[in-house]
């Protein structure tokens, strides 16, 4: 976990540069972004993110408000450009090249609309390549872009989504208690299931740090669904996918989740868990559309009922009944999302997404556990990594 | 025979309290719980810790507990087949938004509570800075300071990007983070509130407000949740000499609310009520609050 050259603590950088309020950017919201952007006061700094997911962009506004530094985000933007790893392990020529041009796209976006200067776009790459650069990423983003793009190490990333993602405390009556200290990250993405954990450190000579502790497991929505369909070959039988997909579950996926738990115990005994990954953004759409809070909470029996769905019914999942929602520009914007939830999946990957969500409630015991949806989650890392740059 | 009969049925409500936990946390959490702070450190009165702790840090502290790493993690030794060191975290965040956290070492995730509590360090984490505090006995008067001086600054990392392959832009140098000032308000706070449109469950305890350690809220019902259940439900509380719940009732409220509000105060913990100095049973009603919001 702790690669000493690469071990800076963006943790401790992001909590110093101003943590919750990063947060409160984060989590609110577009509209109120759009007027900070139109207001035209403060520095403009930006981000593109290139993961499995796809692309992302985001922009945020740093200026002076009545308490201090304001930040707010102006903009955020998603070009479907995942970047999965062949059988091979390789990423796909094809593949890299719609990367760059999105990253591309989305840079003169940043430039011509939102006039963010060209040195206060950051790039940064979120790729489980096992270790190794994807140089041709590298290469084509370079060549497309004029960038470099810096690619984030597990612990790099844990951090700076930690810091994105989970709140730092929350009021209980009277009170304040932690909520960070006691929480899990898990992102559930397309390419790999990731997370992680925050601790103090403190051996008898040392001084106290942060200390982070992460998990990663190479089964993501897209790949398992991939290597269930490799095992079944040219069966094209649902049936058939479901039953692979569990024995896969209940195997590999299983073992190698049970081997992070071990040693890990963290993801099993801290209390709250926030999860981002467009899976569980799948299922709080699906389960509860009209819900639109920052934080979903969610059951091990919606994951369960999620499942059922999947495997049983995709058509009543996919189409839930909005006629109960009376407001006109809520359901629009509903709709729009379901739309997006249908456009983003095969059948197929829903179950095995669903599979995995299982398999790691189960094995992570989330039974008794605080489990919640970070509706903003996806955009907690990029916009993280660019408060700190901004900060500079 | 019948004093046996009682003790055995207040440790299964004891147990029983505490049966949805992982069963090293629960064992853990008991053995704190019955343990006195002078065990911990021989400077503290015979008090039981967590009442001990409260008088620390202020009935207005918000207190959490969780089983947790001790500090310091040996990746290398960190194989399939290794065991590691085991602590209890108590940590309380003050009204000042200071946060102590104490760690007592209770044994190893694989072979469970063993052995003798011992203390293993506090933290204070104040304006974003991590102080050590060496000595359990310490805690109280570095509590009272409301600055630690600068040179006893512990956190002050200088952060490195240097990727062999890919360069990185450089991060540049830091300070610890920050966790007063109105900057540093959290977002809103987690709420759970699913569909129907159901808020957290609220909770009141009346008159002992403030006594109580430890808060658990309710988790909802999915049935409740799915039939817009709402209102509020009454628990008597039978709480023991050491502060946990020994019974729970539920004496008022919707039936489907009924279970998950009795599960949650069986989870409170109270510091102990006394009289004439000594620690007393005493009863109690929690009222946990389920209410729909508006749109």
């Amino acid at each position: 976990m702790r690669n000493p050259k690469i071990s800076f603590n963006y943790f401790d950088a992001l909590k110093a540069v101003a943590p919750a309020t990063l947060l409160i950017i984060v989590l609110s919201g577009m509209v109120w972004a759009q007027e900070a952007s139109e207001a035209g006061l403060g520095e403009l700094y930006a981000g593109i993110e290139v993961s499995h997911e796809g692309v992302k962009a985001a922009a945020i506004r740093v200026g002076e408000g009545e308490v201090g530094e304001s930040v707010k985000l102006v903009y955020s933007e998603t070009i479907k450009a995942p970047l999965l790893p062949g059988q091979d392990g390789k990423l796909p020529p094809e593949a890299v090249k719609d990367a760059a041009r999105a990253a591309q796209k989305l840079q003169t976006r940043l430039q011509q609309e939102y006039r963010v200067q060209p040195d206060r776009i950051y790039f940064i790459g979120r790729i489980n390549s096992g270790g190794s650069q994807p140089e041709d990423l590298v290469k084509e983003i370079k060549q497309q872009t004029g960038q470099t793009i810096s690619f984030l190490t597990a612990d790099n990333e844990a951090q700076l989504s930690i810091v994105g993602v989970i709140p730092q405390r929350s009021k209980a009556g009277d009170a304040w208690v932690d909520v960070r200290g006691s929480s899990v990250w898990i992102e559930i993405g397309n390419g790999d299931t990731r997370g992680g954990y925050q601790l103090y450190k403190k051996s008898p000579s040392a001084k106290p740090t942060f200390d982070l502790v992460t998990m990663n497991i190479p089964y993501g929505t897209g790949i398992f669904a991939r290597e269930v369909n490799r095992q079944i070959g040219e069966s094209k039988d649902r049936q058939n996918f479901i039953r692979r997909a569990q024995k896969l579950s209940a195997t590999s996926l299983s073992q190698a989740l049970k081997k992070e738990r071990e040693r890990k115990p963290g993801l099993v005994y801290r209390k709250q868990v926030f999860l981002t990954g467009t899976i569980v953004w799948a299922l709080a759409t699906l389960l509860y559309p009209e819900d639109r809070q920052i934080f979903v909470p969610l059951t091990v029996d919606d994951i369960e009922m999620f499942g059922e769905k999947t495997a049983r019914n995709q058509d009543s999942l996919l189409n839930p009944d909005l006629s109960r929602i009376r407001d006109q520009r809520l359901r629009g914007e509903i709709e729009r999302e379901l739309e997006s939830v249908r456009d983003a999946f095969t059948p197929e990957q829903l179950i095995a997404g669903s599979e995995l969500l299982k398999a790691v409630a189960t094995e992570f015991d989330w039974q008794e556990k605080k489990v919640w949806f970070a509706r903003h989650g996806h955009l907690g890392c990029l916009l993280s990594y660019i408060r700190l740059q901004a900060e500079k | 025979m019948k004093p046996i009969m009682t003790i055995l049925a207040i440790w299964c409500l004891c147990a029983s309290s505490l049966a949805q936990t992982p069963p090293l946390e629960k064992q853990a959490v008991l053995r704190m719980q019955r343990a006195l702070a002078s065990e911990l450190d021989q400077a503290l009165p015979r008090l039981p810790f967590m009442a001990w702790f409260e008088e620390v840090v202020g009935p207005q502290a918000g207190i959490s507990w969780q089983m947790t790493e001790c500090g310091e993690r040996d990746e290398k030794a960190l194989g399939a087949a290794a065991d590691q060191p085991a602590c209890v975290e108590i940590d309380a965040i003050l009204p000042d938004k200071r946060k102590v956290v104490v760690m007592i070492a209770v044994g190893t995730f694989r072979k469970g509570v063993t052995g003798r509590l011992s203390f293993a360090y506090a933290i204070i984490e104040q304006e974003g800075q991590l102080y050590g505090v060496r000595r359990l006995r310490d805690l109280s008067q570095a509590l009272r300071a409301p600055l630690l001086p600068e040179e006893e600054l512990q956190n002050k990392p200088v952060f490195l990007v240097t990727n062999p392959k890919t360069p990185q832009p450089e991060i540049g140098r830091w300070t610890a983070p920050s966790v007063s000032g109105a900057s540093d308000e959290p977002p809103p706070p987690p709420s759970p509130k699913p569909l129907p449109r159901l808020e957290a469950p609220r909770v009141s305890e009346g008159p002992v407000l403030g006594k109580a350690i430890t808060r658990v809220e309710p988790v909802y019902p999915l049935e409740a949740r799915r039939a817009n259940v709402k209102g509020e439900v009454e628990v008597q509380v039978v709480i023991s000499e050491t502060g946990l719940v020994i019974e729970a009732k539920a004496v008022k409220g919707n039936p489907l609310l009924r279970r998950a509000a009795v599960d949650a105060a069986r989870k409170w913990v109270f510091s102990p009520t006394r009289l004439n100095g000594e620690a007393v049973r005493s009863e109690r009603t929690l009222t946990f609050v389920f209410t729909s919001r508006d749109r």
